[in-house]
């Protein structure tokens, strides 16, 4: 299972929302790490992928900072001494990556939406709202990617 | 006015005296403007003043003492009766005080003025427009018009009959037409000494009124012109808000890390877009342009490259870093987004182009871009100012994080902080050591852009590129921060640029022509009389200063007929004659300004 694949069932069996947000914190850190091995690869996609890349990085970072996200999270994340390699899409085209990113990035653009109506403090309400934002952008840039 | 045989206007002292006092009162603002710009500069207080320091003073003075010289003119009512054309001088006077205004206007569009003259910046033009290279250009063309205008003013002094106007105010019009000529000379002098380079009075004329052209996004339809100026035009609009954000960045909601990371990610769109333009100019077909440029382009596109490189690290930089405030974009972020697309649809051939568009967008190939060589000035322009808003955004981009960093706004996880400290918050300030990559980042993207810029502005230079006036205006002002000698821009030495001396006939000539004399053998006698007269006068003169080195000059230029001779060896442009000039004291309503 590649990182995609993997984020997109923990956001399904997110049950609460430190679940939730621990999930999105690794699915925002799970597509800057494809698009960053992806980057360079095709100059029509070089623009998307490293704006998607920034929107990524600022949404791990704000869902970081949400007031429910569990302290262990962050810890580990800042403890870690490389990034995992794995599961990068390795043998994807830029097409499927793009597209493969574009559908993380919607279903963690309504979960974070949904849980920012539903918590029950502002910092985490503000924190998710912010969030699916970024993830929203990430499925514009990526979303309309097509075969050449 | 009694008009002459041949249906021209009478020539009077009086409305001329009236114009030139409204000239030399912008004249005067001027000489106050590069007073104060002086007083900014590293180079004031050091020392003895240099020659440009010696000529601002002279400057300023004799204004003063013109101005001074002509005030009680201006309060005399105008003599009662039917309307009269105006003299004809005193219409294009008129017309210089009313152009120099405006132009003056134009400057102070990037400056605001405070009690007591102090200058303040209001656009990222301000330091080149308050920079010793600019003031020097400036006073240079004072002098211009000062030898310009002493002459006509000169001329209706000395005028014979029809002419009009009172003995005091052609006399007054002539003393103050040679200060005129005393601050031509002072300024030549400065100029032989330290000459001011073309290129820094060519910067002068390019400066813009502080105005950015509306936001707006290229709908798909523009030539390759039209997304050259959309370029050059968004390119200004980013320049100006990253500049205007560096002050508010220690109070400012919009100072957030989403900001400055997307303007970091966008520097590496518009790099990548920068180096995608460059490449493919390198590879057009040489019989196009008329001199080899492949090598260039191709080095510029190479450090397009290494620019967009260290805007990625510097992207990377912000890993575990966070501001105090979030969600917020910032209007220098917006601005580069659209820069981004007005590169992008520059770079590639889809109409149609943005960053979201997909891989199926080639490049735009180089016969469609630079077909002729003006369209390589105008593609190599918008490089040009596209990246150099990367140099300047590296620069405004690190200032703010320096002020967010030493006012407790950047903020990093407590678990990435040495263990001594005990902090029972999430996020907490970071360090003034923890900062130091992130700046630094910043600080390579600045040089990098730098390098990429200057690649590109030695193209812009070879082909006549109109962006050539930012190199200059960025080495006005790296001149002023810098030293006050600054060597490195000073050459090369400028072309030769003097002014003529003024062909004027002196008091005998001026009798035979008015006599109708015109056989040259005969003026040519009669100027030379002048000239032994005039040199006469110079060396009584210099002997006397020998005798008594402490006694002033008397006021020879009360006479009509001295005041003439001195008039005429002030144009003559020999400096020993304003050794003559009597130096009078300013009466105090002299200070008193008036609107032109």
């Amino acid at each position: 299972m590649n990182r995609i694949t993997a984020a997109r069932a923990r956001i399904d069996h997110a049950e609460d929302l430190p679940e939730l947000l621990t999930a999105a914190f690794t699915a925002f850190d799970d597509m800057l790490a494809v698009l960053h091995y992806h980057l360079e690869r095709d100059d029509g996609t070089f623009a998307a992928f490293i704006l998607s890349a920034t929107a990524a990085a600022n949404g791990r970072d704000r869902i970081a900072a949400a007031p429910s996200q569990p302290p262990a999270v962050i810890a580990s994340f800042y403890a870690r001494r490389a990034p995992e390699s794995g599961g990068l899409l390795a043998e994807a085209t830029v097409i499927q990556v793009a597209l493969a990113v574009a559908g993380l990035s919607e279903q963690l653009a309504g979960s974070l939406e949904a849980a920012a109506g539903a918590a029950a403090g502002p910092g985490d309400r503000a924190s998710c709202a912010h969030a699916a934002r970024h993830a929203t952008r990430i499925r514009s840039l990526l979303g309309r990617a097509r075969e050449p | 006015m009694r008009a002459t045989p041949d249906g021209a206007c009478a020539s009077n002292a009086d409305d001329v005296a009236c114009s030139l006092r409204r000239l030399l009162t912008v004249m005067s603002r001027f000489a106050a403007d590069i007073k104060a710009a002086s007083g900014r500069q590293p180079s004031a207080g050091r020392g003895q003043p240099g020659p440009w320091e010696h000529a601002a003073s002279r400057a300023s003075e004799t204004l003063r003492y013109a101005a001074a010289l002509l005030q009680p003119i201006l309060a005399q009512p105008r003599q009662p009766g039917r309307a009269r054309q105006p003299d004809p001088v005193a219409r294009r006077l008129d017309a210089a005080a009313t152009a120099l205004t405006a132009g003056r206007e134009v400057l102070h569009t990037h400056l605001a003025s405070y009690p007591g003259g102090e200058l303040r910046a209001r656009s990222e033009w301000a330091p080149v427009v308050l920079s010793a290279p600019v003031t020097r250009a400036l006073l240079y063309e004072l002098g211009t018009w000062a030898h310009q205008i002493a002459p006509l003013g000169s001329e209706r002094a000395f005028a014979r009959a029809p002419a009009r106007g009172t003995p005091e105010a052609r006399r007054r019009l002539s003393a103050a037409c040679q200060r005129l000529w005393e601050l031509d000379l002072a300024v030549q002098a400065a100029d032989e000494n330290d000459p001011v380079p073309d290129q820094d009075l060519r910067l002068l004329h390019a400066i813009p009124a502080s105005v950015l052209v509306p936001r707006h996004l290229p709908d798909g339809a523009e030539p390759v012109t039209r997304l050259c100026q959309g370029t050059i035009d968004t390119a200004e609009r980013v320049r100006r808000h990253a500049w205007a954000a560096v002050p508010r960045a220690s109070w400012s909601p919009a100072l957030t890390m989403e900001s400055l990371r997307e303007s970091a990610t966008y520097a590496i769109v518009i790099s990548h877009n920068c180096q995608i333009l460059l490449s493919a100019l390198a590879t057009s077909p040489q019989p196009r342009r008329a001199a080899d440029l492949s090598a260039p382009l191709a080095e510029a596109a190479d450090a397009a490259g290494d620019a967009r490189q260290a805007w990625l690290q510097a992207v990377r930089a912000w890993h575990g870093l966070l501001t105090d405030t979030g969600g917020t974009i910032s209007r220098a972020a917006k601005e580069a987004a659209d820069l981004a697309l007005w590169t992008g649809r520059l770079a590639y051939a889809t109409p149609g182009w943005t960053p979201g568009a997909g891989p199926a967008h080639l490049p735009r190939p180089a016969r469609d871009l630079a077909p002729r060589p003006a369209d390589l000035q105008q593609v190599i322009a918008a490089v040009h100012h596209a990246q150099d808003t990367m140099t300047q955004l590296a620069d405004t981009d690190h200032d703010q994080i320096r002020t967010a960093s030493a006012t407790g706004r950047l903020l990093m996880p407590v678990h990435t902080l040495p263990e001594s400290f005990d902090i029972p918050y999430l996020y907490s300030p970071v360090p003034a050591a923890s900062a130091e990559p992130l700046l630094a980042a910043y600080r390579d993207a600045h040089a990098a852009s730098a390098q990429a810029c200057a690649r590109t502005a030695t193209i812009a230079e070879a082909i006549g590129a109109p962006s050539q006036i930012l190199t200059t205006a960025r080495a006005a002002t790296q001149a002023s921060a810098d030293s006050p000698a600054a060597p490195s821009r000073r050459a090369p030495e400028p072309a030769a640029r003097p002014r003529p001396a003024m062909n004027l006939p002196g008091p005998v000539e001026h009798i035979l022509h008015d006599l109708g004399v015109t056989a040259p053998e005969t003026l040519q006698r009669a100027a030379t009389l002048d000239h032994a007269t005039e040199q006469l006068i110079l060396q009584a003169a210099h002997e006397q200063s020998m005798r008594d080195p402490a006694a002033a000059p008397p006021d020879l230029s009360r006479s009509a007929s001295t005041a003439e001779i001195i008039s005429h060896l002030l144009a003559s442009g020999d400096p020993r004659a304003t050794a003559l000039l009597h130096q009078p004291e300013p009466r105090p309503s002299a200070q008193a300004e008036i609107e032109p």
